[in-house]
């Protein structure tokens, strides 16, 4: 806490002068900018997400959710991502939303697939992605199936291959047992899913910021006319720019020197894995599940969007 | 971290989301449609905060077996929220600069994108977007800017010799901004040359279609009038959907 005052204290102190040396220096304002871009974007999602969180734990006991699923996790993983596909959520908010659903790993597969489904298929987003590629609803078929595909075959990996003790990241077992009233079960595993999810939020917006002034654009753009290059090049700038899955399509459409099959790949890698979203796995489910999930879900999802891709957009041209 | 100071914390990150969107500052980063959502979400974490604090000083959380031994180190991470505290409320970063928008810039020409557009609103010269000029010279089949003169606002941009007028666009957040531009000519411009980058000014004139050829293809305005003034309130143009 004393550290904490007197951070505050220093910071207010040097506050004129750190932002003048922050106009100076074009790069450097150009991360803050895009790191406050990155981050502001994400609270209200990422509140929203907690919010639904709270309630799942102070309303939902696992026991119950399991009972509400199809006992075939081949039907609970379809019932999961149907469920996602109908809420207008985002990246951000779904990670903690799916780490509740989670609880002690019976609704895992479904749970999984859930936070792969509901960034990436929800109304919203598809409804961006129509408006990005007029004349062009192929793109937006192609981008549902190729995200509905990579949700679903990595609920079935997890419910084949995956270890619960992977998951080595514990939800707080709410400070409050003797007096647990729903309310106070509410607030706390709210407040604690913020904290715990908005710091890796904020590790992951501080990497894209750095990748964005690091990473010169036409290392992308020298790859991304090239055939199996461009997959990889485009799969790579999802990973490194972590947009919001509302905006992606628009910086798609703009790409217009790379086919549209490396750019579906670009739509389909971004809400599945991103540098932000790894950050925030690892801070809700653990590192060694974040160090298998997230290099799967790449492969899958590269794999998914390129053969949907192929199917519906016309080869790799 | 203990929790004292991890409820601090929550608090500030609660205040500086509400110090953004009540100052306006939060324009430079996203776009202006996510105001409601960013003081809903600011009470919300200051709530959560103080709702926090209050229930630890009635029901001290110490003495008993509530500590957090099991997550100490896990905690350590939470100061992070600190980072976006300093950068929102003490060094307060800029809207994005051109040159910045630059890099995730690409000049359109799909034609699988081309079809008809609405036509333009009636009257002489009706106030268009930057980037909606942009997309109708490189896109519309209907021709809507045949011969009209449109009214642009924009800031001067220089690419090599030439100035261009330009315009930061957002979808979402600074992260995704690319630069719009339309290549500036026509007798009006003679004095456009020696402005300083970054220059705003309100152009009346006629856009063309980019000529046919390599991309990236600019569209040209050739500008009846030019006209300098201050800097919008939202420096970016946004797409809507």
């Amino acid at each position: 806490m004393h550290v904490l005052v007197l951070g505050v204290v220093l910071f207010a102190a040097a506050s004129r002068w750190l932002h003048s040396f922050v106009l100076t220096r074009t790069d450097l304002a150009t991360a803050g900018t895009v790191f406050s871009g990155v981050f502001v974007q994400a609270v209200p999602f990422l509140v929203f997400g907690v919010l639904v969180s709270g309630l799942i734990a102070a309303f939902v006991p696992a026991d119950r959710l399991a009972r509400w699923l199809p006992q075939r996790s081949g039907a609970a993983i379809v019932a999961a991502a149907a469920g996602g596909a109908l809420i207008p959520g985002c990246e951000c908010g779904s990670v903690p939303v799916a780490r509740r659903l989670f609880g002690d790993g019976s609704t895992g597969a479904a749970a999984l697939t859930f936070m792969l489904a509901a960034p990436a298929i929800n109304p919203v987003v598809l409804v961006a992605t129509a408006v990005a590629f007029p004349g062009q609803p192929q793109m937006v078929a192609a981008r549902a199936g190729a995200s509905l595909l990579t949700a679903l075959t990595m609920g079935v990996l997890w419910a084949r291959l995956g270890r619960p003790e992977w998951i080595t990241r514990r939800l707080r077992s709410p400070a409050v047992a003797h007096d647990s009233s729903r309310w106070v079960l509410f607030v706390e595993a709210a407040r604690h899913d913020f904290l715990q999810a908005g710091a890796y939020l904020t590790l992951g917006a501080a990497s894209a910021a750095a990748l964005h002034v690091l990473v010169p654009p036409w290392v992308y753009e020298g790859l991304a006319g090239r055939p199996i290059l461009g997959i990889l090049a485009m799969a790579l700038l999802a990973f490194a720019l972590a947009l919001c899955s509302e905006a992606d399509a628009f910086v798609a459409s703009s790409l217009t020197m790379v086919p549209l099959v490396p750019r579906l790949v670009f739509l389909v890698v971004g809400p599945v894995v991103d540098v932000k979203l790894v950050a925030m796995q690892v801070g809700m489910f653990g590192r060694p599940f974040a160090i298998r999930f997230a290099p799967v879900a790449f492969v899958v999802a590269i794999a998914s969007a390129t053969v949907v891709g192929g199917a519906l957009l016309g080869g790799l041209r | 971290m203990n929790r004292e100071a991890e409820n601090a914390l929550l608090l500030l990150v609660g205040i500086s989301t509400a110090m953004v969107a009540v100052t306006g500052v939060f324009t430079r980063y996203v776009k202006p449609s996510l105001l409601p959502w960013l003081i809903v979400s600011a009470v919300v974490l200051i709530a959560l905060a103080l709702i926090s604090i209050i229930r630890d000083l009635r029901h001290p959380p110490h003495g008993d077996h509530h500590g957090h031994d099991d997550h100490s180190h896990a905690n350590g991470v939470v100061w992070a929220l600190g980072l976006p505290v300093v950068v929102l409320i003490f060094v307060v970063p800029p809207a994005l600069s051109p040159r910045a928008a630059t890099a995730t810039v690409q000049s359109v020409s799909n034609d699988v994108l081309r079809h008809p557009y609405p036509p333009l609103p009636a009257g002489t010269a009706p106030e268009l977007s930057l980037p909606a000029a942009v997309a109708r010279a490189t896109y519309d089949t209907s021709g809507s800017l045949d011969g009209r003169v449109v009214t642009i606002v924009g800031f001067t941009y220089k690419d090599g010799s030439s100035t261009d007028l330009a315009r930061i666009t957002i979808t979402c957040c600074a992260a995704d901004a690319r630069l719009s531009r339309l290549q500036l000519a026509g007798p009006a411009t003679t004095g456009t040359a020696t402005l300083p980058e970054n220059t705003w000014l309100r152009v009346q004139g006629v856009v063309t279609p980019p000529k046919s050829g390599e991309p990236p293809s600019v569209p040209v305005m050739t500008a009846s009038s030019i006209e300098r003034i201050g800097a919008p309130v939202d420096q970016y143009a946004y797409l809507t959907l």
